[in-house]
C-alpha cells in the first residue's frame, strides 16, 4: 500500500478533525465567565448560581484574617464599588492589600465565596514610579539645594 | 557634572552603536547575496561580531549599574536594592521587562556571533542570508530596547534607594530558570534563519537541514531543561505542591518545545529519504512563530497570567514582527513550494517513516489544542464580547490522551523498519514488549490503587503499561546492540554500551530520551494519586493522613536583618517507624524603603521514590500556639525530576559531535 501526499494531507485533516472534536467538545466545560468586578456589579444576575473568575484588586485594610479556623474576608473593587469576598484556605504569599487578585468561585447573594485566589501581585514586578513619590524625592533634593 | 562616561550612557551609546552596525550589516548581507559577491561575506560577519560586542557592552553597563547601585536608572530603581546579595543583582538583568528583552538580544548575538563563527569558511553562498536574517531580528530588538523599552533610561533627580527584586523571586531557581528558558526560546531563531536562508536563495538540498537540526536541538535541549526548572521550581517555591498549571506562559513554552521535537524527528525522514522537506521547513517556521507569539502573549498582557509582566505596548511591537514573519515565510514557502518535492514517496503504513509521520502529527496536533486552549480567551472576547478563561481541565482532558498515543509511539517507532515492516520482522521485533504490555496491564488490574473515577484508572493502567512497554523496547534496542558488539568484538557488556552508545549518538542518545521521556510519564501517572489535606494543629497534637502520622512538636523562629522567620517543627512516622522530620516555615521579609512587608512560605518536604511528604504552614497563630498546616503526598512525583533529567542528558548525548556526521557533512 502506497502513502500519497493526498494521502498525508487526508491523515493530517482527519487529526485536525478529531483533535477538533475532542477540543469543542471539552472546551465548554472547561470554560469560565472572567470579569472585573466593575463588569460583575453591572448585572451580579448574569452569573447567578455558576462559578466564574472575579477580577480586582484588594481593598487597603479591608483583610480579616481568622486563623482559628483559617477564614479570610477581603473587599475587592476596581474603580468605586466593592465585592466583599470569604474565602476559607490557603492564600499565596503575594496576597495583601492592594494585590490584583483573580478570584475563581460563585456569587452567593451578598458576598462571593471564593474556591481559588489567585493573587499577581503585578505591582510589585514592574513598578513605576509614583507621580506623588516623584515629588516627594524632587521637593528633598530641592530642599537640600535651598539648604 | 561629571565629566566620565557613566555607564548607563555607555550603555546607551552602545545600543545605539549596535543598531547601526546591525542596519549597515544587514544592507551589506542584501547586497552581498543580491551581487553574488561572496568576498562581502567578512564584511557582514564583522558586523556581527561587532554588534554583538556593542551589546555585550550594554549589557555589562546594565550589569555595573544594578550592582553599583545607581538607582537613578528606572531599571535599576524597579529592580535591585543594596540589601540584595549580587547574584540577585545580576539576576535582575532578566527580573522585569526592559532588562530581559536586552538579556534576549544578547543572547541573540551570541548565537549569531557562533553561527558566523562556525560558517566562517563554509557555506558562503547563503550565508549572507542567514546573517540578514538574525540582524534584521536583532534589529528590532535594537529598535524596541532604543525607543520604547530602555533599560537605561533615567529619572532627573536622584535616588538614592531600589525596590529590590521580589522576595519570592529571589531564589536559586531565579538564576538558572529564566536563563534557561531564554536560550532555548532564541535558540529557536536559528534555525528559522537557515530555513529562510534556504527558501531565499532556493539553496533546498539537505545543508541548511543539517545545520538547521543541531540549532533545533540545542533550543530543545535548552527549553527541555528550563521547563523542568520551573516546573521543580513551582513545586518547590510557588505552586501549593504543584508542578504544571497550563498557565499560558507555560503553555507558550511548551508549544514551541512540541514543534522542536516534531521537527527533530521528522528532520530524520529528510535526511535519510528525502521527504517531508515542505513539512520541515513549516515545523521551522512554526516552532520561530510560536516563540513570537509566546512572546506576545507574555508581554502584551491580553492574557491573564501568573507570569504577568506590566501591561505595556511593546506587544504591538511583537505583533508587527509576528504578523510580518508570518506573511513572509509562508509567502516564501509557497513560493518555492515547487523545490520541496518529496525524493521517494511513503512505501508502507507500518514503516518508520509512518511511524515519525504519525509522531509528528500528533505532536503538532497537542501544539495546537494548546494553542486554541490559549488563545480561546482572546477570540472569544473578539468574537462575542465576552472573556472568558480555559481552565486546567481542558489541558488536562486532551493531553492525557494525547500523551499516550505519543507514548505508544515512542515504543513503536524505533521497533519498525525504515520503508517497510515485514511480518517476520514484526513478530520479531515486538513480541517480547507486547507480552509485556499485556503483563503489566493485567497485574496492574489487581495492584494499582483505584481512584474514584474509573476514567483515570483506565488511563492510569494503560499509562503504566505502555511505560513498561516502551522500557521493554528501548531495553531489547540495546541488549541486541550489545550482544552484537559483544559477539564481533569480545568486549565486556559494559564496555559494549558504552562503545554502542558513543558510535550511533543520535540513535541511542535518542533512546535516553525516551526513557526519560517514561519516567515523566510514571511521574505524571503518580500525580493522579495525588493527595492533600489541612490540618489545624496544637502543639503535641498529632495528624493523620494516609499511613503517616504527624506530630507536632514545636514552634521557633529565626531571624536576622532581612527576615522573620517561624519554623514548625513536625516529626513524622510511617506505620510506627520513625521516617523524619518536616520543618515548613513562614518568613516575614523586612520591608525595605517605601515597601510593604512581604510574606514567604518556605515549605518542607521528605522525598523518597515511592512518594513525597509535602508540608507547608499556611498560617500560624500566636495566642494559642496553633498552626494551619498542608499536607500534600504525591507519589512517584520524584521520577518526573529523574525523568527530566535523563530526557536532559539524553539530549547532551545526541547534540555530542559525531565524528561519522562530520566526514558526511564536512
Amino acid at each position: 500500500m502506497k502513502l500519497k501526499s493526498t494521502q498525508f494531507i487526508i491523515a493530517l485533516s482527519l487529526l485536525i478533525i478529531g483533535i477538533g472534536i475532542v477540543v469543542t467538545t471539552t472546551l465548554p466545560q472547561a470554560t469560565k465567565y472572567y470579569v472585573t468586578v466593575d463588569e460583575f456589579l453591572q448585572d451580579t444576575s448574569k452569573y447567578d448560581q455558576q462559578s466564574i473568575k472575579l477580577a480586582g484588586r484588594v481593598v487597603p485594610g479591608s483583610i480579616e484574617k481568622n486563623t482559628q479556623d483559617l477564614t479570610w474576608e477581603f473587599k475587592v473593587k476596581e474603580t468605586d464599588k466593592t465585592v466583599n469576598v470569604f474565602y476559607q484556605g490557603a492564600m499565596p504569599d503575594t496576597f495583601k492589600d492592594e494585590s490584583d487578585v483573580v478570584l475563581t468561585g460563585s456569587y452567593a447573594g451578598e458576598r462571593f465565596v471564593a474556591t481559588e485566589v489567585l493573587a499577581k501581585c503585578a505591582s510589585r514586578y514592574e513598578e513605576k514610579l509614583e507621580p506623588s513619590l516623584q515629588m516627594q524625592t524632587v521637593s528633598s533634593v530641592e530642599k537640600r539645594g535651598v539648604e | 557634572m561629571s565629566t566620565y562616561l557613566s555607564p548607563e550612557k555607555l550603555g546607551q551609546y552602545s545600543i545605539y552603536l549596535a543598531l547601526m552596525v546591525c542596519v549597515f550589516g544587514f544592507l551589506t548581507a542584501i547586497f552581498a547575496q543580491v551581487k553574488k559577491r561572496t568576498v562581502y561575506v567578512r564584511v557582514v560577519r564583522n558586523s556581527v561580531w561587532a554588534m554583538s560586542l556593542a551589546v555585550l557592552t550594554a549589557t555589562i553597563c546594565l550589569w555595573q549599574c544594578l550592582l553599583t547601585g545607581r538607582y537613578h536608572v528606572e531599571y535599576v530603581h524597579q529592580h535591585a536594592n543594596d540589601t540584595m546579595p549580587t547574584i540577585y543583582k545580576l539576576a535582575a538583568l532578566w527580573g522585569g521587562q526592559n532588562g530581559s528583552l536586552l538579556f534576549w538580544l544578547l543572547i541573540l548575538c551570541i548565537y549569531s556571533s557562533v553561527v558566523m563563527w562556525q560558517n566562517r569558511q563554509k557555506n558562503y553562498n547563503f550565508l549572507p542570508m542567514v546573517a540578514a536574517v538574525l540582524l534584521a531580528i536583532a534589529g528590532f530588538f535594537l529598535v524596541l530596547i532604543s525607543f520604547d523599552a530602555d533599560p537605561f533610561s533615567v529619572v532627573p533627580f536622584s535616588i538614592d534607594y531600589g525596590q529590590g527584586l521580589n522576595p519570592l523571586l529571589q531564589n536559586y531557581y531565579m538564576i538558572i530558570h529564566p536563563p534557561s528558558l531564554y536560550l532555548g526560546y532564541v535558540g529557536m531563531t536559528v534555525p528559522f534563519a537557515f530555513a529562510m536562508a534556504a527558501l531565499i536563495t532556493g539553496q533546498l538540498d539537505n545543508r541548511w537541514i543539517v545545520q538547521v537540526r543541531s540549532w533545533t536541538l540545542i533550543a530543545w535541549f535548552f527549553l527541555s531543561l528550563g521547563n523542568l526548572l520551573g516546573s521543580s521550581w513551582a513545586y518547590e517555591v510557588l505552586g501549593w505542591g504543584g508542578y504544571w498549571a497550563w498557565d499560558p506562559v507555560e503553555n507558550a513554552a511548551f508549544i514551541p518545545w512540541l514543534t522542536a521535537s516534531a521537527f527533530l524527528h521528522s528532520a530524520i525522514i529528510q535526511e535519510k529519504r528525502g521527504m517531508l522537506k515542505t513539512w520541515n521547513m513549516a515545523l521551522v517556521i512554526l516552532s520561530f512563530v510560536m516563540t513570537l507569539l509566546g512572546t506576545f502573549l507574555t508581554r502584551s498582557g491580553i492574557v491573564s497570567s501568573v507570569h504577568s509582566f506590566a501591561q505595556s505596548n511593546i506587544g504591538t511591537y511583537f505583533l508587527v514582527i509576528l504578523i510580518m514573519t508570518v506573511g513572509t515565510s509562508v509567502g516564501l514557502l509557497l513560493y518555492r513550494l515547487k523545490d520541496l518535492r518529496s525524493a521517494h514517496e511513503l512505501d508502507a503504513i507500518v514503516s518508520r517513516e509512518s511511524a515519525f509521520l504519525f509522531n509528528n502529527l500528533v505532536l503538532v496536533g497537542a501544539a495546537f489544542a494548546i494553542l486554541w486552549g490559549t488563545l480561546f480567551p482572546v477570540l472569544s472576547e473578539w468574537v462575542r464580547g465576552t472573556k472568558i478563561t480555559v481552565g486546567a481541565p481542558y489541558f488536562n482532558s486532551i493531553m492525557v490522551p494525547i500523551g499516550l498515543i505519543l507514548l505508544f509511539l515512542t515504543g513503536v517507532g524505533p521497533l519498525v523498519a525504515w520503508r517497510k515492516t515485514s511480518q517476520e520482522q514484526l513478530k520479531k521485533h515486538f513480541l517480547w514488549p507486547a507480552v509485556f504490555l499485556v503483563m503489566s496491564s493485567l497485574v496492574l488490574l489487581f495492584v494499582a490503587p483505584k481512584t474514584s473515577s474509573l476514567l483515570t484508572n483506565i488511563y492510569i493502567n494503560i499509562s503504566f503499561s505502555l511505560c513498561a512497554f516502551v522500557t521493554a523496547t528501548i531495553f531489547f534496542e540495546y541488549k541486541h546492540g550489545i550482544v552484537l558488539r559483544q559477539k564481533f568484538f569480545k568486549e565486556s557488556p559494559l564496555t559494549a554500551l558504552m562503545r554502542l552508545i558513543i558510535s550511533n549518538k543520535r540513535r541511542y542518545g535518542g533512546y535516553i530520551v525516551h526513557l526519560g521521556l517514561v519516567l515523566l510519564f510514571v511521574g505524571f501517572t503518580g500525580s493522579a494519586y495525588r493527595h492533600e489535606k489541612e490540618f489545624k494543629l496544637k502543639i503535641n497534637q498529632v495528624a493523620k493522613i494516609k499511613n503517616y502520622t504527624l506530630k507536632f512538636e514545636t514552634l521557633y523562629p529565626d531571624n536576622n536583618q532581612h527576615r522573620e522567620k517561624v519554623i514548625a517543627k513536625i516529626n513524622v512516622w510511617k506505620h510506627k517507624t520513625f521516617f523524619g522530620e518536616l520543618k515548613p516555615s513562614l518568613i516575614y521579609y523586612t520591608p525595605s524603603r517605601n515597601q510593604e512587608a512581604q510574606q514567604g512560605t518556605e515549605i518542607s518536604v521528605i522525598r523518597s521514590i515511592k512518594e513525597d511528604v509535602y508540608a507547608a504552614m499556611i498560617t500560624f497563630s500566636p495566642q494559642d500556639q496553633s498552626i494551619y498546616l498542608k499536607i500534600i503526598i504525591t507519589p512517584l512525583i520524584n521520577f518526573i525530576w529523574f525523568g527530566g533529567l535523563l530526557l536532559v542528558l539524553g539530549g547532551v548525548v545526541v547534540m555530542l559531535p559525531s565524528s561519522k556526521e562530520g566526514a558526511i557533512y564536512a
